[in-house]
């Protein structure tokens, strides 16, 4: 009996191999963590909430109650890429309030871990001297010639290529790259060759222009 | 050789066709329901806050011993990244306590809403039916 070659079939299974092939999820998880637990004798949920939402406004982004009076609030941020988030709940006691924190970030994507940011957001809201929280910092090694490691930028992409040859995209997707002389090669939603400059700072090619962060 | 014809000719296709790209990867976070038992101890909370976490996630702890505050994480992949995790408060107040649910996912690697995890947190811890607990 003859095998049949059923193209539409074929193409699909082409398409799926190929998707598994030169795409892949980035490694990335959630950091989880319960904050400090603030009880107080004095003062309503309300004056909870308006504490609350300043605290969460202070280092994250458009803290809502979830609905008006529940005295649950959340925010999250950075607005560009939403890597944090945290929780508060104003609970209405006879004398006074408690409210609790939860925070929660993407790991690696956030510079910071969520206990961090918990930290951060209790402090405002108790009225302590509060510390900004990290922000991007240079990579130690300066533009490699031998390498491509570092985070590149241009093109409407933004890649973290790191030292075992990977690239991290900021949607999630993984893929790798290659340096021969000059001569780069980077496989990130397919293949794509460019040259490397002189100072080792720009990759030009017909796909991408990137700039590397050194 | 019919393959890679058949790879050149997709990657052709999806280069015309703009083919979008992946969802930038994010933190969904919610508050779930808030739970309140009238009469009831607070060591009842802790013990269904666990289970709860336990029977939804992994790696239920408490973030203190005696503090009311429990987190889990889960499921973890080949690498051990937990693309979810929640959080459950416990505290007492008056003869009974006050439960909240905290859920937070990474999307869009897990297929289920924060605000889903929390419902199956929420089933799971109890309700009315088996502990008296209201949940609002």
């Amino acid at each position: 009996m003859a095998l049949r070659f059923d193209r539409p079939k074929a193409f699909v299974a082409v398409f799926l191999a190929c998707v598994v092939a030169t795409v892949a999820a980035a490694h990335s998880s959630v950091d989880m963590t319960t904050g400090i637990r603030f009880v107080r004798s004095t003062g309503t949920q309300a004056d909870c909430g308006a504490k609350a939402k300043d605290a969460l406004n202070a280092f994250l982004q458009d803290a809502q109650e979830s609905s008006p009076g529940s005295g649950e609030w959340s925010a999250s941020g950075p607005a560009d890429k939403l890597t944090g988030a945290a929780v508060m709940h104003c609970i209405g006691l006879d004398k006074g309030y408690v409210v609790t924190l939860t925070c929660a970030v993407q790991s690696p994507q956030s510079l910071y871990a969520a206990a961090a940011l918990c930290q951060t957001i209790a402090n405002r809201f108790a009225g302590r001297p509060t510390l900004p929280l990290a922000t991007p910092t240079p990579l130690p090694s300066g533009c490699s010639l031998t390498n491509l490691v570092g985070d590149w930028s241009g093109s409407g992409v933004t890649l973290h290529m790191t030292v075992e040859n990977g690239v991290l995209g900021g949607d999630g997707v993984s893929g790798s790259w290659y340096l021969s002389g000059t001569a780069a090669t980077i496989t990130y939603y397919g293949d794509h060759t460019a040259t490397l400059s002189a100072d080792g700072k720009h990759l030009d090619g017909r796909d991408y222009h990137l700039t590397r962060k050194c | 050789m019919m393959m890679r014809g058949y790879c050149l000719a997709l990657a052709l296709a999806l280069a015309a066709s703009g083919a979008p790209r992946p969802a930038q990867a994010m933190i969904d976070m919610v508050s779930g329901a808030r739970g309140v038992a009238k009469n009831a101890a607070l060591a009842d909370c802790n013990a269904r806050a666990k289970s709860a976490l336990t029977a939804v996630l992994t790696n239920a702890y408490e973030a203190g011993d005696g503090t009311g505050q429990w987190a889990a994480s889960g499921p973890a992949d080949a690498n051990g990244n937990a693309s979810s995790g929640a959080a459950v408060h416990c505290f007492p107040v008056g003869k009974g306590y006050v439960v909240t649910l905290t859920c937070a996912i990474q999307i869009p690697t897990n297929a289920e809403s924060a605000h889903d995890l929390c419902g199956r947190i929420e089933t799971a811890f109890g309700s009315d039916k088996n502990g008296g607990i209201a949940w609002h």
